[in-house]
Order: structure tokens, then C-alpha cells, then sequence
């Protein structure tokens, strides 16, 4: 597997070489850059099969690289700092990152799943999604879903709900459609944390976008636009209000 | 009582010892304290007192000491002026003013000018009384002294309750009372409260007299060596008799006679005696009352006392005649005319003779009872309202009568005007005084709500400043060199760069605590700042750091890691667009009130950056910016920030200058 690392630090690419060396077998490191221009070229020059790219970088981020190359032929995965806004927008977009300082095993993982999936489709779908978000206001960002067979993209905007079932989540969209994917609710709370989302309940998350109303009665009921009825744990309703009062 | 005695037996037996040292030194200590132990026995012990008053003078007069002489001589004056012999006491009074004047004894002064105008009251020469009383409060506003102004109020009180100036007495004697209480002076205190109760007993408002005498009894109760508790009691007696409690009064009049009798106040005795006896014919127990004014009349008789002897004699006579002995009534009355007549009371007189009309009446000797009356009549100068009629007296009667009456009512018209003008007034101070207290209140409730959201906004910034300090990144890419070392197996590097990159963070940890810290330990953080971003990468540049000779790195402090972030920024975003080697200077010098420390670089300038890069530096001096603010804040001498491009003649950017201007602090 040809690889081309671009980063803008001389001590991470480095760093990056020798754990490829020390840890994965198959792989050349045919070329390295760095900053985004000098890394367009090498790109364009090189035509590897996976690049290792760096979030910020002196002269543009690792999106601006992307956004410009256009169609990829390349798997892409990315290294990145403490940046917990760029780790947000990968997960939205189920995009592949290792984080410095460089774990060794998550980086063996990340490149043989890189060599595994040749679809290049998905990788486009994905990478392009996570350039686009990256341009629009959070209202309007998309989400990759990915149950057993199929790969969704989903408008934030459009899921009305999503309740846990045990190690999946149920989305419930504006369309009538229900997903089940395999992580956890937890994950999707803390996703949505900037949107106008509210956990309810143990099990509920609730877009306060297609809130209809609250009724009092048998503890707390929430209902939503599409009709559905959703408990509200006790100690949750006071901060429902206040959720509802800055929408 | 017990105690009184205790007292006076010490003092007999300390005598001979302290007279015993006066005999080998004349030192002015001394003859200070035996001007107090004389003091001490003024009005009490008379010739213990006057004794040592006498020694004082003569040891003083040998040691020229006219201060000691002085007090001396007015110490003998007050024994004089308890004896009634006030003439005499002023005469050395007199003499003792003048030593103290010439000795500037302003203290003495005031006590000598008090005992004058009290000397002077008593001989009624009411002129030279206030003179010197004008005087006393010059010399007590002098001395600032306040015993000596509490005294010259007693004293201004007493001579106001002669002149029945009731009003006058109660308003000195309240200032008077306020300085005592203020300066927890029992004698005066309770000397005032006595004073206010006789201006009440004379006016004859007995509920206040008596709660003024039983304050100044509680006062007096606590005291040692009290020399008039018997009249105190005896004025208690008083009121309880005209308010009509004759068991209360009973009580307190035997009271009265048990402490005088323990101090040996015969005088006082007989009117004790007097007064008891009223309090029986009060309740018109008439046998009790006679025996009472006997015991009465008999020490006035032992010891010589014709105003008392006179007023008993007619006590006397009208019990004997309202008991229906008007024989006796007949020969007291007389007796007490005959001693009034010797002493030239003329108001008693004209009471004998009323009180002698009355026994004749009731004699059926009406002859000599209208004689009596007559004589009476004639000397009585207040009855002409009330008895003895004539038409054109009686006209006149009425037309005063008018006239007078008038005059009540327009009074109680004013009275009313002026009640509701001072209601109004207090209504107005009632609101005045809520309003003040609710402003107070809300301006108090602001000011805390303000303190609250001050002092959390500076936590809130802290804990970003810290964090800002903290830069994840700086953080992680020196923990991924240290990494990258080891796998290199550059084990001294990997320990190298790991003991300073801990140093470093031990220095944020403990630096971003103070306020302040020593211009030292920040360059040591900087030094080792920048030495961790140089092993990182690679030596491709070099740092100076330059401090000013004026500057005790050791003792003057700074408000700390206000230059990490721009030297950060010149590391992350200057540096690297500097064709060639890289150089940061950082030069701190003294400035009057402030520490001026420039960041310079040789990069490229501010400009240059990318702008999601400066969104990222602007996050940082954001931070910068509302740290300064809040410093400025609380400080007097504000933080400066000055920013700028470092250009050539033909305007090319050779770098980037931060000037920093901090106050700082010695150690």
C-alpha cells in the first residue's frame, strides 16, 4: 500500500514513519508534504492508495485539501490533536482518525481497514459529506448512518426522535422511516449535543424541532408532531422547559 | 454598709504608713496621693481629711509644689463647703485658684472653679455662681477632660433646681448624664439621675422622680463608699408617699434612717424621721406620725438644727390638732413661729400661723384663731386668690379668672397646632428614615449581586486562562516527540525533553495560582517554554532573554503568563514564514510603575497568518484581553498592550513587536 503523509510538523511525520516501519507490514511511504498546496501536488503526482492528513495546517486544514482535490481515488485517514469540533465532524461523517500522540494499535486497525474497503463511492459520500458539513450551519449538517446492508445520509433536521434498544438506536425521520444502527444512544446525545436535541428520558432523545407539546399529566408526557407520545423522567422537566424556552 | 466601713478602717490603718513616708521624701507622687487619700474623705471622714490636707500644704509650700498646694487647699474648701461655712471656703478657694493658675493646673483649675460656683450657690450669690461656671466649661472644653465637664453640669444643674429653673436642670443634667454614662463614671452617673429625679420632685411629676431615684439607687448600690444613700432613699420615700404607696414608703424611709444612722448624718436623720412621719399621716395613722416627728424634733433639739426643729414643731401641731389635742397643736405652733420668726422664714411663718388658727378654732377660742388667721392672712402673700372676700376683689378675681382662661384655651390651640406640626415632622422622618434604609438596602443587595458576578466571571476566566495556557496541542505534540523519541531508543532526548515538558507544567500550575509572581520564575517558565517548542523543532530558532539592570528578578513580581501567548504566537505563526533562522527576543525593562517587557520576531509578521489561524490567535488574545481587563480592573497601575508590525524603510515586514507595560509589586 503506497502511503503519502501531510502534515505541517517535521516531528509528527516523523513520528508516523518510524510507527509504520516498526508496526505494519505492506506499506510505503512514497511521498510526504507539509502544507495543503505542497500536498496537492504530491497527491496529484503520487496517486497513492491511502493518505495520512493532518487536521490544521499553516497554510489551510486538511478539508480544504480534500475539498480541492475533488474526486478522491484514495482512502483517507486522518491525524488529529485535541481538536474535538474536527473529531465531531468525523463521526458525523463516519470518517476514519487516529489521534497524536499516535496509538499504534488504532493506527494498525485504521490501515487495514483502509486496505480492506475499496469502495470508493462510500469513501466520497463520506468525505464529501464531512466537507459540506463543514461549510453549512449545523441546522442544516447531514449525518452518515450506516445499519447491517445500507449507508443512509441523514439530514439532522429530518429525525425526529431516537429511542435506545439496548446497544442500537431507533431513528424514527420526518418521512416515516425507522433506522436501527448499532452504537449507542449515549453517542448520539453527546453528537447532538449542539443541536436542538433533548434527552428526555433514559431511552429518549427527542429533536426539539418537531416538538408538539408537554401534558402534565401521568408524570410528564412529551408529544411530538408525528403524533408518537414519549415519557419524561422527573428530574428532566425542568430542564425540558428551559431547553424549550431557548429554542 | 459593711463595706463603707471596711474602707474607712484601711484607710485610718494605712495612714500612719503612707504619712510615715512622707516624713524621707517630698517627691510630688507622693503628695499627689495623699491630695487623693484626702480626697477621698471630703464630706466624709472631715478631719482625717483636713489633716492631711494640712500636711500636703506644708510638705508642698517646702517642695514648691503649688499644683499639690493647690489641691490641697480646695480639698479643705470642699470639707468647709459640706459644713456650711462657704464663705470660708471661698476664701481658700480663692487662693487655690491662683496656685493653680500659676502652676497651669487646668484640671485643678476646673475642680476649684466647680467648688466655687457650688460655694457661691450656696450663699446664693447667684452672679458669681454662673461666673464661675462660665469659667469651669471654658477650662473643661480645654482639657478635653470629661469627668470635669460631666462636674461642671452637676453643678450648673444644682444651682438651676434653686432657682426652680426645673427645665434648665433636667436639660444640663441630661448632657451631663450622657458623659457620664459614656465614661462609666458611677458617681456622676448616678449624681445626674438624682439630680433629674429632685427636678421631677419639684415639679411634682412623682412617677418620673421615682424611676430617676431608682436608677440612681441601682447605680449607687454598686458603688463602694456611697456617702448620701439616706437621702436617696429618703426622696424615694417621698415619692412613694405622694403616689400614694405608704407601704413602699414605709419601707424605703427606714431605709433612709438605717444608712444614716450607720453614717452618723443626724441632720438627715430628722428629716428620715419627718418623713416617715408624713408617710403615716398620709394613711392618717396620726399616733405614729406624732411619735415619729417626736424622735424627729429630739435630734433636731441634740443637735442644734432650728430649720428642721421648726418644721417638726409644726408637723406636730397639726397632728395634735387633727387628733384633737389642740392644746399641744396650740403650744408647737406657737414654738415653731417663734423659730421661724428667729430665722426670718416668713412663708413657714405664715404656715405656723395658719396651723395656729386651726388649733384655736378647734379649742373654741375663736378670738385668737382669727387673730392667727390674720396674721396669717397678712403674710401669706399667695392666698389673696382664694380667701377673704370684697366685691371689687372678687370682680377682679373673675375678670383674671377670664381672662386666664382665654389665655388656656389660645395655649391649648397652639399646643394642638404645634402637636400636629410635630406629628407631621415625625411622620416625615418615619419616611425619611424607610427610604434611607431601602436604599441602603438595594444599594447593598446591587453591590453583592456585582461582587458575586464579578467574582465568578474571574473564576470562569481562570479556569479558561488555564486551560489557554494548558493548549491541548502544545501538550499532545510534546508528549508525541517524547514519543517519537523512544521509538527512536534517543532514551536521553525522551528523558530530556519529558523533565522539562513536567517542569514546565508544573510551573503553569503553580504560577497560574498567584496574582503575582517574581519576574524570575517567569523567565524560568518562558526559558523552558521556549527550550521544549526549540527541541521540538529542531534548533530552527533561537531566543534571548534581556533584563534590565533595575529589575531585582528576585524581588519585584509581575501578574504571571501574561507573555506566553504572544511568544506562543510568535513561535506557531511568525517563525514559520521567516526565510531566515528564526529569532525571538524578549527584553523586560523598569518603567516607573510598570515592568515593559517586547516580544520581538523576525517572522512575518501579523498580517500573514491564515485567517483560521488568527480566528485561533484572536481566541487567545480574547483571553489575553478579558484577563488584562479584569487585572485593570483591580488594579491601580493598569496593563498595557501595544501590538505591531516591525517594518524596514521601504516598508517590508521584518517581524512582529508585542509591548507589554505590567505593574509590578516588591516581594
Amino acid at each position: 500500500m503506497r502511503i503519502v503523509l501531510v502534515d505541517d510538523d517535521d516531528m509528527v511525520r516523523d513520528n508516523l514513519k518510524t510507527l509504520l516501519s516498526m508496526y505494519v507490514t505492506d506499506v510505503e511511504v512514497v511521498g510526504e508534504a507539509g502544507g495543503v498546496c505542497d500536498g496537492l501536488s504530491c497527491l496529484r503526482q503520487l496517486k497513492p492508495d491511502l493518505l495520512l492528513l493532518d487536521v490544521e495546517m499553516k497554510d489551510g486544514t486538511g478539508f480544504d485539501l480534500l475539498a480541492q482535490y475533488g474526486e478522491l481515488d484514495f482512502q483517507v485517514i486522518f491525524v488529529t490533536g485535541h481538536d474535538e469540533y474536527a473529531i465531531k465532524a468525523f463521526k458525523f461523517s463516519a470518517v476514519d482518525y487516529v489521534l497524536k500522540p499516535i496509538d499504534p494499535e488504532e493506527l494498525v486497525t485504521a490501515i487495514k481497514k483502509a486496505g480492506r474497503s475499496a469502495n470508493r463511492h462510500l469513501q466520497n459520500l463520506k468525505i464529501g459529506n464531512l466537507v459540506e458539513n463543514k461549510k453549512s450551519i449545523e441546522s442544516e449538517q447531514k449525518i452518515l448512518l450506516k445499519d447491517a446492508e445500507t449507508v443512509f445520509l441523514v439530514a439532522v433536521k429530518d429525525i425526529i426522535r431516537c429511542e435506545s434498544e439496548t446497544n442500537y438506536t431507533k431513528f424514527y425521520l420526518v418521512d416515516g422511516r425507522k433506522l436501527t444502527i448499532s452504537k449507542t444512544l449515549k453517542e448520539y446525545d453527546s453528537l447532538f449535543r449542539d443541536q436542538f436535541f433533548f434527552r428526555a428520558h433514559q431511552s429518549h432523545l427527542i429533536n426539539l424541532l418537531h416538538f408538539d407539546r408537554f401534558e402534565k399529566k401521568e408524570g410528564g408526557t412529551v408529544y411530538m408532531k408525528d403524533g408518537s407520545t414519549l415519557p419524561v423522567a422527573v428530574r428532566k422537566r425542568e430542564s425540558l422547559m428551559m431547553a424549550l424556552n431557548n429554542l | 454598709m459593711n463595706s463603707i466601713r471596711k474602707f474607712f478602717l484601711l484607710v485610718l490603718a494605712s495612714l500612719p504608713a503612707v504619712l510615715a513616708y512622707s516624713a524621707d521624701t517630698t517627691s510630688r507622687s507622693r503628695l499627689d496621693s495623699l491630695n487623693a487619700l484626702s480626697k477621698a474623705q471630703v464630706c466624709g471622714q472631715i478631719a482625717l481629711s483636713d489633716s492631711i490636707a494640712d500636711h500636703v500644704i506644708q510638705l508642698a509650700k517646702e517642695a514648691g509644689y503649688p499644683g499639690a498646694e493647690s489641691v490641697a487647699l480646695k480639698n479643705k474648701a470642699g470639707n468647709l463647703i459640706c459644713q456650711g461655712k462657704s464663705q470660708q471656703a471661698i476664701v481658700l478657694l480663692k487662693m487655690a485658684l491662683q496656685l493653680a493658675q500659676e502652676a497651669n493646673e487646668l484640671k485643678t483649675e476646673g475642680a476649684i472653679l466647680n467648688n466655687m460656683a457650688a460655694a457661691f450657690h450656696q450663699l446664693s450669690k447667684m452672679d458669681s455662681a454662673k461666673w464661675c461656671m462660665k469659667q469651669l466649661f471654658e477650662v473643661a472644653r480645654a482639657t478635653k477632660d470629661s469627668v470635669l465637664l460631666a462636674s461642671a453640669y452637676k453643678t450648673k444643674s444644682n444651682i438651676h433646681i434653686v432657682l426652680t429653673e426645673n427645665d434648665s436642670v433636667v436639660h444640663f443634667a441630661m448632657k451631663g448624664l450622657a458623659i457620664a454614662e459614656a465614661i462609666r463614671h458611677d458617681e456622676l452617673h448616678s449624681a445626674f439621675l438624682t439630680i433629674i429625679g429632685n427636678a421631677h420632685l419639684q415639679n411634682e411629676t412623682f412617677d418620673q422622680a421615682l424611676e430617676y431615684y431608682l436608677r440612681a439607687r441601682e447605680i449607687m448600690l454598686k458603688m463602694e463608699g456611697v456617702v448620701n444613700m439616706g437621702l436617696i432613699y429618703h426622696n424615694i420615700g417621698t415619692c412613694f408617699t405622694e403616689i400614694s404607696q405608704p407601704d413602699s414608703a414605709f419601707k424605703y424611709f427606714e431605709m433612709a434612717i438605717e444608712a444614716s444612722q450607720l453614717q452618723n448624718r443626724q441632720y438627715q436623720l430628722a428629716y428620715h424621721y419627718m418623713g416617715l412621719a408624713f408617710a403615716y399621716m398620709e394613711v392618717k395613722n396620726y399616733e405614729q406620725a406624732i411619735s415619729y416627728n417626736l424622735k424627729s424634733k429630739e435630734i433636731s433639739l441634740a443637735i442644734g438644727e432650728k430649720r428642721s426643729l421648726a418644721t417638726v414643731l409644726s408637723n406636730l401641731a397639726e397632728c395634735y390638732t387633727l387628733t384633737g389635742r389642740p392644746e399641744l397643736g396650740i403650744s408647737n405652733a406657737q414654738e415653731a413661729i417663734r423659730i421661724d420668726q428667729a430665722i426670718g422664714d416668713k412663708d413657714k411663718e405664715a404656715d405656723g400661723y395658719f396651723l395656729l388658727s386651726q388649733a384655736y378654732e378647734k379649742s373654741g377660742k375663736y378670738a385668737e384663731s382669727l387673730e392667727a388667721y390674720k396674721k396669717f392672712y397678712s403674710l401669706d402673700s399667695n392666698n389673696l386668690a382664694s380667701e377673704k372676700s370684697s366685691t371689687i376683689f372678687d370682680l377682679e378675681t373673675k375678670y383674671q379668672t377670664e381672662k386666664k382662661e382665654a389665655e388656656i384655651e389660645s395655649l391649648s390651640q397652639k399646643a394642638a397646632i404645634q402637636a400636629l406640626e410635630i406629628s407631621q415632622k415625625n411622620q416625615a422622618i418615619v419616611i425619611g428614615i424607610i427610604v434611607v434604609l431601602l436604599v441602603t438596602m438595594a444599594a447593598l443587595f446591587i453591590y453583592k449581586q456585582r461582587e458575586s458576578v464579578r467574582r465568578s466571571q474571574q473564576i470562569e476566566l481562570e479556569q479558561r486562562f488555564l486551560r489557554s495556557q494548558l493548549n491541548p496541542h502544545f501538550i499532545f505534540n510534546a508528549l508525541l516527540a517524547i514519543q517519537n523519541f523512544m521509538l527512536k531508543n534517543n532514551a536521553q532526548s525522551a528523558a530530556l525533553y519529558l523533565t522539562k515538558f513536567s517542569k514546565l507544567m508544573r510551573q503553569i500550575l503553580e504560577n497560574s495560582r498567584e496574582e503575582f509572581i517574581p519576574v524570575a520564575a517567569e523567565i524560568e517558565m518562558l526559558s523552558n517554554y521556549m527550550d521544549i517548542h526549540k527541541l521540538r523543532l529542531k534548533d530552527s530558532f533561537d531566543y534571548k532573554i534581556e533584563v534590565d539592570e533595575k529589575i531585582d528578578v528576585e524581588a519585584d513580581t509581575i501578574p504571571p503568563m501574561f507573555v506566553q501567548p504572544f511568544v506562543e504566537n510568535a513561535i506557531e505563526h511568525g517563525l514559520i514564514n521567516t526565510k531566515d533562522h528564526g529569532l525571538i527576543e524578549i527584553k523586560l525593562g523598569k518603567e516607573n510603575e510598570h515592568i515593559s517587557i517586547a516580544i520581538r520576531d523576525n517572522g512575518g509578521g501579523l498580517a500573514i497568518s491564515s485567517p483560521e489561524l488568527k480566528e485561533h490567535n484572536s481566541l487567545a488574545s480574547t483571553i489575553i484581553r478579558e484577563r488584562m481587563a479584569l487585572f485593570n480592573k483591580n488594579l491601580k497601575d493598569k496593563i498595557q498592550l501595544a501590538l505591531d508590525n516591525i517594518t524596514n524603510e521601504q516598508g517590508d515586514i521584518l517581524g512582529t513587536k508585542v509591548e507589554l507595560k505590567v505593574p509590578f509589586h516588591y516581594l
